[in-house]
């Protein structure tokens, strides 16, 4: 194996398989290094078709094991007894996490990364988004608007195929779409009864990576909603369905598992990074590499981490961080679930499959009216669905009687869960522990504390929420109007923001280090604000424009 | 909030964190083996009629001992205790018929009272029997309708066409 590339790519979630992609495509050799194992597609999805009785605690997994292994990763959705090797053991891959409420940092470190497990809800930011912080003046301003990404989001929705409608929101862009998943009969009563009562908001179908329509190799969708699995029809956007075979199939790629980038090499004379030191996460051998460019995808904290692990003579302070705001302003949006009630309306009719996406309704606040009680804005995703089985557990009855029941479908429920943007404020930030991992390498440290503003913003979407269940003939069985512990949206994102000014950024509009021009930070660290929609478009479109930038400047010989 | 329903998602969770210790701090004797198994299969079989066939004493018995869907073996012991002095009769040898009216009678008085112990011990051994029963085979498969690849989605249709119940209920989301 050769030990000199073009491009070095940190991590193969995401965003890492876009940079692979992308680099690859432009002419550049590349070397993506993933810290944890192979996954392959199809082979490698072991419990991916299994029913639940083959299960070995039938799909409801073993509780001493939880707690002793996956404290954290076992709070939140997608992980399963089916899916839980694709989310990191808590036990291997401690943090540290210092307030009262801990910070719930959920992980998968495997090839693909979290492109296995993802909810696949793909929305674009607007310029209300991209001119938020200029306009309150919390964080930093965006050095781009929507027109500099638009195009990207096109390339990005083009390749690995969103599903949606097209409803000419200003808050939230239409895309490049296959056709949507459509609401379910109770999702589309609530739909009606909202459009004609609310000129401000609108219930819509979810926006997600699953396909409808065949597309390169790749099946459209089953209905399943086991994606997390891994999905050998290769119906969802993964890195394994999509951008790793993409890469591939260039000829250019270097992969190499089970390998943890310690730090970024950094030559002084030069003024730029030279590669990267790692350790082989098995054997523990160390080993480096060489590179004109690196681009950092590891996720957001695990970049941020990097970079504060590769300090020198330099930066003292962590790589490319002469403004010192390294590490700091991360944010992941306030979340909670703000209403479930049970409906007691068209209870003549059902639905067939399991869809993996949702209904959203984008944010309403601040768009075209300002809030005296609060900045930003929120957004729902729900569902509408009848009860299942579990149900009899809640109820009295057995018997013939309530077997018969439950083979039926129970009532509808429907539930709204908010995302509330995260204002970008320096306190929440991470550091390095004098801890250290089973490899010798410094754990994070992470504080992320919601503030006012996001406490306002989710009682405001709790009474939102009922108002509108009060269309419906429902019952409230649930409503929330606290956040959830942060990090529990699994949108982390921060820590090298972008801006235009050097001394109060990391990182500038191509996502390239102010410091040092051929370091490039296109993950989630780079976001300059939360926005409420899901993120990881957006990366993919950042990291995609990014490598289009940098491979340029490699080919004319300029990085 | 003004709804009593309304419960903090925070105060349920700790509600059902504190169920362990209240489990433990009883002291009913671990009852003898045998028993034990028959015990169940009567209380599987009155619960879900077919239970029988998927040999329920028999899975629970590895999954208790990890305190699977929080149920454990004193569980099991404290609804058996309850049962056989429920009606002045030892439940295992009560006729299939007579089982069912206990049971039923049972169930209906912990639902009523939801705070007692021997409420919160049925509660949990009636969320394994339920969930033994429909993970098992005879119950996805034959009971509800287990389509592992539905391969298609229908948003809106008669609800006589959605029965029996299950598509595949197996999500890891929050919503189930
Ligand atoms: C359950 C769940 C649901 C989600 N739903 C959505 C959704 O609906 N929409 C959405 O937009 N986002 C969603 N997300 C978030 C989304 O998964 C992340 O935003 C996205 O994966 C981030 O991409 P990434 O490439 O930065 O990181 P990841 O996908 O996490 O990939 C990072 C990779 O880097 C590797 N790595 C880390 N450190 C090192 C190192 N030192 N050396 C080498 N390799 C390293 C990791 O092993 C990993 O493979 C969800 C996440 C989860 C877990
Ligand atoms: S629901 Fe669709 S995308 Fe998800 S696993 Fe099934 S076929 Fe694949």
């Amino acid at each position: 194996m050769k030990n000199d590339y073009d491009a070095i790519v940190v991590g193969s979630g995401i965003s890492g398989g876009w940079a692979a992609k992308e680099l690859t495509e432009r002419g550049l050799t590349v070397l993506m290094v993933e810290r944890g194992p192979a996954v392959e597609h199809r082979v490698d999805y072991k419990n991916e078709m299994k029913s639940p009785w083959e299960m070995p605690f039938k799909g409801f997994n073993n509780p001493e094991m939880l707690a002793a292994d996956y404290a954290v990763q076992s709070k939140g959705t997608n992980f399963d007894e089916w899916s839980m090797h694709h989310f990191v053991k808590d036990s291997d891959h401690p943090y540290q996490t210092t307030l009262e409420k801990p910070f719930q940092w959920r992980r998968g470190y495997q090839l693909g990364g979290r492109s296995l497990t993802w909810g696949r809800q793909c929305y674009r930011w607007s310029d209300i988004d991209f001119s938020a912080n200029a306009k309150d003046g919390y964080g930093t301003d965006w050095p781009v608007r929507y027109a500099d990404l638009k195009p990207w989001y096109d390339h990005v929705e083009s390749f690995i195929g969103v599903n949606g409608t097209k409803e000419e929101l200003i808050q939230l862009p239409d895309g490049i779409f296959q056709p949507h998943m459509p609401l379910s009969a109770i999702e589309q009563l609530l739909a009606d009864r909202i459009a004609s009562s609310y000129d401000d908001r609108r219930l819509i179908p979810g926006r997600s990576a699953n396909l409808t329509l065949p597309k390169e190799g790749r099946a459209p969708c089953q209905y399943r909603y086991i994606c997390h699995r891994g999905c050998s029809f290769g119906a969802y956007f993964s890195t394994q369905s999509s951008t790793l075979p993409a890469a591939r199939k260039t000829g250019r790629l270097t992969l190499l598992t089970d390998t943890i980038v310690e730090k970024v090499n950094y030559d002084p004379t030069a003024k730029k990074v030279s590669g990267i030191s790692c350790i082989n996460a098995i054997t523990g051998k160390r080993e480096q590499f060489t590179s004109k460019i690196v681009f950092l995808n590891a996720s957001a904290f695990n970049s941020v981490g990097i970079l504060l692990r590769s300090q020198n003579d330099t930066f003292p302070n962590g790589l490319a961080n002469s403004s010192g705001t390294l590490g700091k302003y991360i944010m992941d949006h306030a979340t909670t679930l703000s209403v479930a009630a049970s409906i007691d309306e068209l209870n003549d009719r059902s639905y067939f499959g399991n869809r993996p996406s949702n209904f959203i309704i984008p944010r309403f606040r601040n768009i075209n009216t300002a809030s005296e009680q609060f900045l930003r804005g929120y957004s729902y995703q729900g569902v509408g669905f009848r009860a299942n089985w579990k149900r009899g557990a809640h109820e009295a009855g057995t018997g013939e009687k309530l077997k018969n029941k439950l083979s039926k479908q129970g009532e509808w429920r429907l539930l709204m869960v908010a995302f509330a943007e995260s204002l970008p404020v320096a306190s929440n930030r991470i550091r390095l522990a004098d801890k250290k991992d089973k490899w010798g390498l410094p754990l994070l440290d992470i504080s992320l504390k919601h503030g006012d503003n996001e406490h306002k913003l989710l009682k405001d979407a709790a009474q939102q929420a009922r108002a509108m269940l009060g269309l419906t003939k429902s019952e409230i069985l649930a409503s929330f109007d606290e956040p959830e512990n942060a990090g529990s949206a699994v949108h982390e994102m921060g820590g090298a923001r972008m801006g235009s000014d050097a001394r109060t950024s990391v990182v500038n509009k191509w996502n390239q280090t102010h410091d040092i021009p051929n370091l490039f930070i296109t993950d989630g660290a780079a976001m300059s604000s939360s926005a409420n929609q899901n993120p990881s478009l957006t990366y993919m479109a950042f990291t995609a424009r990014a490598a289009a930038y940098a491979a340029n400047k490699v080919k004319n010989g300029q990085l | 909030m003004q709804n009593a329903k309304l419960l903090q998602r925070r105060t349920l969770v700790k509600l059902l964190a504190a169920l362990p210790l209240v489990v433990s701090m009883d002291t009913f004797s671990v009852v003898e083996k045998n028993e034990n198994d028959a015990f169940i299969c009567c209380v599987a079989e009155a619960l879900i009629p077919g239970a029988l066939k998927i040999q329920p004493s028999k899975l629970l018995k590895d999954l208790v001992k990890v305190g699977w869907l929080g149920l454990t073996e004193n569980s099991i012991a404290v609804v058996k205790h309850s049962l056989d002095s429920f009606k002045g009769n030892k439940y295992s040898e009560l006729t299939l018929a007579q089982q069912r009216a206990v049971l039923s009678e049972f169930d209906e008085c912990c639902y009523n009272s939801p705070d007692k112990l021997e409420s919160q011990h049925w509660l949990l051994l009636k969320n394994g029997l339920l969930s033994l029963y429909f993970s098992s085979e005879i119950g996805a498969s034959g009971t509800l309708s287990y389509h592992p690849v539905p391969g298609q989605w229908r948003p809106d249709i008669s609800i006589a066409e959605a029965t029996p119940a299950m598509y595949n209920d197996w999500l890891a989301v929050w919503f189930t």
